[in-house]
């Protein structure tokens, strides 16, 4: 338990986690190690909160989610003004007027619950995952991978819930897509 | 009372769902049950919600590794802090 509480015992045994986690999401190594650092840092701040109900890895993780949340709003600050709004599948206009009526399933071209057992798999679904554009792809994951709330997330980057909703509709349309082109005809 | 399946797609994305009246979301149910349109697309949305958190479970192990001099750097840091905050 001692251990749980010591910063350095923290690096030694989550920090290739925690920076694995950034940058898969991040994309980014350096932004990737910034992210770890302001965590560990962070964590140190506030080590007298940790109550060791959750095991200090996911306490850990809970702190980062909100740096790689902060270090997405910092890239687009720097990307420049209503970076989301550029994104024609995003503005709202657009969205409006045949987004949300568009919503013409596309077919899985293999079982997917089947699909979802083998190892490999998880591979192509994962380099899919890399191809997706940013930041569309990170808003994706933090929505429906990492479980930050809607309401955090519209909030942090000034979106509307119609607009994460076309987020994710978007992202998982391309996913299909290139799941099916990469994995349709290796396991069907 | 009639519910189209525009209504549907609209409280949905603007996740509204909950402000929807008791008796009027009992017509949507069953309106998204009967309707072909909306039950793929509710149907679709389970497989990707199913896959999601799959994936967030398998991902536990990235095999990436940080740098070891960036590591040695950090625990310096970190104790440094610590001594600063008399932690
Ligand atoms: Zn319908």
């Amino acid at each position: 338990m001692e251990q749980e509480r010591n910063p350095e015992f923290w690096v030694e045994e989550y920090s290739d986690y925690l920076f694995g986690f950034a940058y898969s999401r991040l994309n980014d190594s350096h932004k990737a190690e910034d992210v770890v650092q302001e965590t560990f840092l962070a964590a140190v701040k506030s080590l007298d909160k940790f109550d060791g109900r959750v095991p200090v890895k996911f306490w850990l993780r809970g702190i980062m989610k909100n740096k790689i949340v902060d270090s997405i709003k910092r890239d687009l600050r720097e990307l420049n003004e209503s970076e989301l709004n550029s994104f024609p599948e995003v503005n709202t206009k657009l969205f409006k007027t045949t987004g949300i009526f568009s919503r013409k399933v596309e077919e899985w071209e293999f079982d997917p619950f089947q699909s979802f057992e083998k190892e490999e798999f998880w591979q192509i679904f994962k380099s899919c995952l890399e191809k997706m554009k940013d930041p569309l792809r990170s808003i994706y994951m933090m929505k429906e991978i990492d479980g930050i709330d809607a309401k955090q997330i519209c909030k942090e980057f000034n979106i509307s819930h119609a607009n994460l909703w076309v987020i994710t509709h978007r992202v998982r349309k391309s996913m299909k897509l290139c799941l099916n082109k990469n994995w349709g005809d290796t396991y069907k | 009372m009639m519910i189209t399946c525009k209504q549907i797609a609209k409280k949905m994305a603007d996740q509204k769902l909950h402000e929807v009246p008791t008796f009027q979301r009992w017509w949507m149910k069953l309106h998204i049950k009967m309707c072909v349109v909306c039950g793929s697309y509710q149907q679709d949305a389970e497989k990707f919600q199913q896959a999601e958190s799959k994936f967030a479970e398998l991902e536990e192990e990235y095999g990436s590794k940080l740098d070891a001099d960036f590591k040695q750097k950090l625990k310096d840091k970190l104790r440094e802090t610590c001594k600063e905050d008399n932690i």
